[in-house]
């Protein structure tokens, strides 16, 4: 049997919510549940707008710690429940996490609370990078590899991309892969530092867009070796590269970008003309935006399939995009859409890219997905399936 | 599908050494300047551009960072910015917390443009590395290719006891920056990395090491391998010596990639076994094998 990837299922804590026929149903019927944060801890006289997961039962309040690990393990639990993977399939899966922050929510509660200043404070509150991935596998009774992936915005893109190749290449047969980001003071606070938020609207690809508004969520996808099911997507391919331009920028005209979806295109064995629709990083922020365009143009020149972007849903939940992402868009594309484009108005001629402003019904559908990061980090994965 | 080694680096330094000695060994590697960046990313640049000693890279290699906690000083400088003095971060430290910041500035450093990870798993961040490599390798995706395993010192005798579950003091704590530089290429090369495994126990690992060669390996051992495993393991694969390069050079959290560059390094014309073992008591191997001089 040809070894390939296929998506057998998934779960999604999110904004819009965890049941995901409900969380597909708040993208269909253009839903952005947006709450305005206050950034009170620097002194700051206003709030930014973010995307909360929507639970209001006290306990993140009560205990963060616990209430992280809650979020992780519950959405953990309803993606392999969904797909009815027995304890010794599990065990031989390898557990694929990819996060920008990591444990920076639990460690930063605890550092509200203590008057403890240095490095030392860290290595009693931090287990490592790798710790968050081992509980969850240890949980889970998960014994394969075990890796986190830390590269910015395309962590989970990432993970779900090598995922898919310890399955090509034989290395299990099964892989949960996960991202998650749960809303931290250093995130928040830095991109406030770098005047990268919105003050109000998510308008990604608008001639008015005027940054990023930032979500909070985790998203669950199992990868397994095998034929797809009906309605199932199968990973085509992908690819990952560096743009060594800058550390928060990319190459304006994009070429690093574009030769990132030419190699994934490459990668799948698929030709542009052959795409159906592109699901756009599309972060609202100036330059980002332009370079992504840059880049789509030069791949696709004037046969730009249909592009759309849903961070206006979920707002952008970094590291954990990757895996949130694919699963709006795969799980749109089941119940037959493509999500429009939220808070997109009007055009930008600069971009010469004008995403879809109203759900397009859309069934079968090869689909490239691109996530761009800090650290020049660029990442491109192509699947197919639905309908 | 081969992995052949084209470069090896293994810097280490005693922990709290100051920046500006760090920045004047980078200079006598790299005549790059690289500005706002911090010890992390420092350690990393300077075993990285050991590593290429002078060479130029492909435009296309590949940087897989290894860490076992990444960023550590800079983390705690924008949390002391925003709840202790109230203020926003100052932008570039923020930017720093950021662990595949150190990768971005190595790629830009060597002009490396091919993928990109900074990657961890406990006490086995190096060999996933490898374990992504090969990945890239048998794909197709990748031909040329830096791994490095980077950390700071552990200043806390209380962590080091929780993680590893042995002695503080037991092993003498550095930082560390240790890297190889792989291809696919056999001319010039020092040596090929065989690959690395998860196997179940000794027995296991004999079979393991059989399928990928037939020479008697020198053997190697990780922090947490215990005294009582070592016999056992040196008997079952016919070790004909052992590399205790954590006696000899001291640990750091990565230090995997330390003990396999200094193999690459110091013994030409051998087999290397590196047999770790992580907290559920699992046992995963490498294979390095060095050419002759």
């Amino acid at each position: 049997m040809e070894r390939r990837a296929c998506i057998r299922g998934g779960a999604l804590s999110c904004s819009l919510g965890t049941e995901m026929n409900a969380v597909i149903g708040a993208v269909r019927d253009g839903l952005t549940p947006l709450e305005f944060m206050p950034l009170d801890l620097a002194g700051l006289p206003y709030s930014r707008p973010y995307y909360r997961l929507p639970f209001r039962d006290g306990r993140r309040d009560a205990d963060v710690e616990r209430f992280f690990y809650d979020v992780l393990f519950d959405t953990v639990e309803r993606a392999v429940a969904g797909a009815g993977w027995t304890g010794r399939e599990l065990e031989g899966a390898a557990f694929l996490f990819g996060s920008t922050s990591i444990d920076i929510p639990i460690y930063e509660a605890a550092y509200a609370r203590s008057e403890e200043n240095g490095i030392h404070f860290f290595v009693h509150a931090s287990l490592g990078y790798g710790s968050i991935a081992h509980a969850a596998a240890d949980r889970f009774g998960i014994g394969g590899p075990c890796t986190t992936f830390t590269t910015a915005c395309t962590s989970s893109a990432n993970a779900i991309l090598y995922g898919a190749g310890l399955i090509e290449t034989g290395v299990v047969n099964r892989v949960v892969a996960v991202g998650y980001d749960l809303y931290n003071a250093t995130g928040f606070y830095g991109f406030e530092s770098l005047r990268l938020m919105a003050p109000e609207r998510y308008r990604p690809f608008d001639v008015d867009r005027d940054g990023i508004i930032m979500g909070e969520g985790c998203g669950v996808v199992l990868l397994e070796r095998g034929d797809p099911a009906s309605g199932e997507f199968i990973f085509r391919g992908g690819s990952n590269r560096c743009d060594p331009f800058n550390v928060t920028t990319h190459e304006e005209n994009g070429v690093i970008i574009a030769a990132t979806m030419r190699q994934a295109l490459a990668d799948a064995g698929v030709t542009a003309g052959q795409v159906d629709a592109v699901k756009a990083h599309a972060t609202g922020s100036d330059l980002n935006d332009r370079t992504e365009c840059a880049g789509m143009r030069a791949v696709f020149g004037d046969r730009l399939p249909p592009v759309t972007a849903v961070k206006p849903y979920v707002g952008h939940t970094v590291g954990a995009s990757g895996a949130i992402e694919l699963l709006l868009i795969t799980e749109s594309l089941r119940r037959g859409f493509l999500p429009a484009t939220q808070g997109f108005e009007k055009e930008d001629p600069e971009l010469g890219v004008r995403p879809l402003k109203e759900p397009l019904p859309m069934k079968e559908a090869t689909v490239m997905l691109n996530f761009f990061g800090f650290g020049g980090n660029c990442t491109s994965l192509i699947v197919s399936g639905g309908g | 599908m081969t992995m052949y080694i084209q470069g090896a680096s293994a810097f280490i330094t005693e922990p709290g050494t100051p920046p500006q000695a760090l920045k004047e060994e980078l200079a006598r590697v790299s005549t790059a300047y690289f500005r706002r960046i911090n010890r992390y990313i420092l350690l990393s640049l300077i075993g990285a551009h050991r590593c290429v000693a002078g060479r130029t890279v492909p435009a296309d290699t590949a940087v897989y960072l290894t860490t076992e906690r990444g960023n550590l000083g800079e983390t705690e400088a924008v949390l002391r910015q925003i709840f202790r003095q109230h203020s926003l971060p100052m932008p570039y430290s923020f930017i720093n917390t950021m662990s595949n910041t150190a990768s971005f500035y190595v790629a830009q450093g060597l002009g490396a443009a091919g993928p990109n990870l900074s990657i961890s798993d406990r006490l086995l961040s190096f060999e996933r590395g490898i374990e992504l490599l090969a990945v890239d390798f048998m794909r197709g995706r990748v031909r040329s290719a830096l791994l490095g395993g980077v950390d700071e010192a552990n200043p806390s005798a209380i962590h080091f006891e929780r993680t590893y579950g042995i002695p503080a003091g037991s092993v003498r704590g550095v930082e560390g920056s240790a890297w190889l530089w792989v291809t696919d290429e056999p001319e010039g090369s020092i040596g090929r990395l065989l690959g690395t495994g998860a196997v179940r126990d000794a027995g296991e690992g004999r079979a393991w090491l059989k399928e990928r060669t037939g020479g008697s390996p020198v053997i190697a051992y990780g922090l947490t391998v215990p005294a009582t495993d070592r016999e056992a393991w040196s008997r079952a694969v016919g070790a004909v010596d052992e590399f205790d390069y954590l006696t000899g050079h001291g640990w750091f959290d990565s230090a995997t990639a330390l003990g396999i560059s200094r193999f690459v390094q110091d013994c030409p014309g051998r087999l290397l076994l590196h047999v770790s073992r992580d907290r559920p008591g699992r046992y995963t191997l490498t294979a390095v094998e060095t050419a002759a001089k």
